[in-house]
């Protein structure tokens, strides 16, 4: 009898601790793919000044609007008013100062310059771009001053990387000296743009010319 | 029964352990004999219907258990407050979370028939309980120590008359 009682108040013990169920706070994770956030949080869109997107109470969220600086690059949508990078030289790397924007179709243009052929170990053109998961993923192509595309970008995000940002990658080691450009735009072979709903990202630009 | 305590003394030694041997024996006085009480025992179905009562709820609390520690454990994993993770909230989060949800769902109906059981265990424990019997053991007229059986043990005694 002594242990039957013992093992109900066992149980109800137990089952008072059942209650215990996952437990997530506000800006506590970054969001996902597809806006993904855990339940009853949202994932902050609109957040223009961190370059993260965290998942908030749903009344945080604001709506999506490109930072005013990010106007200054447009327009920049199609080659002939790429901004111009300028020069990037052997070892070096120019990356855009202010984050870029895009929504919808926007479509933004950089151009950049290799002004000799590079020697070193593993000598090569390579462009990064950056940007947070949460929202559309962008796609990035590397074009030659005809405009044809020489390279697409490719997901290169350190296995590492725990900033909730995600990022691509254009890498060509036979790029000959000359005017090139980057076309960004969103990436609607992804298919995840929450239905349509988050077809916008922030990103940040690099371009190198690393040689070893 | 007539029940005179004063003009009959009882003298017992259980030898046996106190739970198991719960005889009390005395004699009557003009009967010249033992009387005695002993537990009746629980038929068999009973007895299977208490076992399997108390195997069940045992069953059934293993595995309440298990999941309730395993809704804990992976609730650990995803439960955040305070600092930021520096995780990106992602599919196999999202999965782990319910699991987590799953595993405590299953938890509180076990162990809600965990609980059940017992209680069941309980009454039926009760209300099975068998009625004492009265046992007789013929008084030696020249009043010897008398030993009887129970469950459990046995009673020696011996009378006296005043």
């Amino acid at each position: 009898m002594e242990l039957l009682v013992r093992t109900i108040l066992l149980s109800l013990v137990s089952l008072m601790l059942v209650q215990c169920k996952p437990d997530i706070s506000r800006n506590t994770y970054f969001c996902g793919p597809d806006s993904l956030c855990p339940p009853n949080l949202a994932c902050q869109v609109g957040d223009n000044e961190s370059f993260t997107f965290n998942c908030v109470l749903p009344r945080e969220v604001d709506a999506f609007t490109c930072p005013e600086f990010t106007a200054d690059a447009e327009p920049d949508d199609n080659a002939e008013q790429a901004r111009d990078m300028g020069d990037v030289g052997c070892g070096e790397q120019v990356q855009f100062q202010n984050w870029g924007c895009i929504i919808d179709d926007d479509v933004d243009h950089f151009q950049f310059t290799r002004p000799s052929d590079c020697n070193g170990a593993d000598p090569r053109a390579k462009a990064t771009l950056r940007f947070p998961l949460g929202a559309s993923p962008l796609a990035m192509e590397l074009l030659n001053e005809a405009g044809e595309v020489l390279s697409t970008g490719e997901i290169c995000t350190d296995q590492q990387d725990s900033t909730g940002t995600e990022q691509i990658c254009v890498e060509n080691r036979d790029l000959p000296p000359g005017t090139y450009r980057l076309r960004i735009s969103l990436d609607d072979a992804a298919n995840a743009d929450c239905d349509g709903a988050c077809r916008f990202n922030h990103y940040q630009l690099v371009i190198a010319s690393p040689v070893i | 029964m007539r029940h005179k305590p004063i003009s009959t003394l009882i003298a017992g030694a259980v030898l046996a352990l106190p739970v198991a041997a719960r005889a009390d024996g005395y004699f009557s006085k003009g009967e010249k004999r033992l009387v005695f009480q002993e537990e009746g025992e629980r038929s068999r179905t009973e007895k299977i219907t208490l076992l399997s009562l108390a195997g069940g709820m045992l069953l059934t609390g293993a595995v309440g258990t298990y999941y309730l520690l395993d809704s804990q454990s992976l609730s650990d994993e995803v439960s955040a407050s305070g600092m930021h993770t520096l995780k990106t909230w992602n599919q196999e989060l999202e999965d782990t979370r319910l699991d987590a949800i799953r595993s405590g769902k299953v938890a509180t109906v076990a162990l809600g028939m965990s609980g059940a059981l017992a209680a069941a265990t309980i009454v039926t424990y009760i209300i099975t309980q068998p009625d004492a019997e009265v046992g007789y053991q013929d008084w030696q007229t020249k009043n010897m120590p008398s030993i009887a059986p129970t469950r459990g043990g046995l009673v020696m005694s011996k009378g006296w008359s005043f």
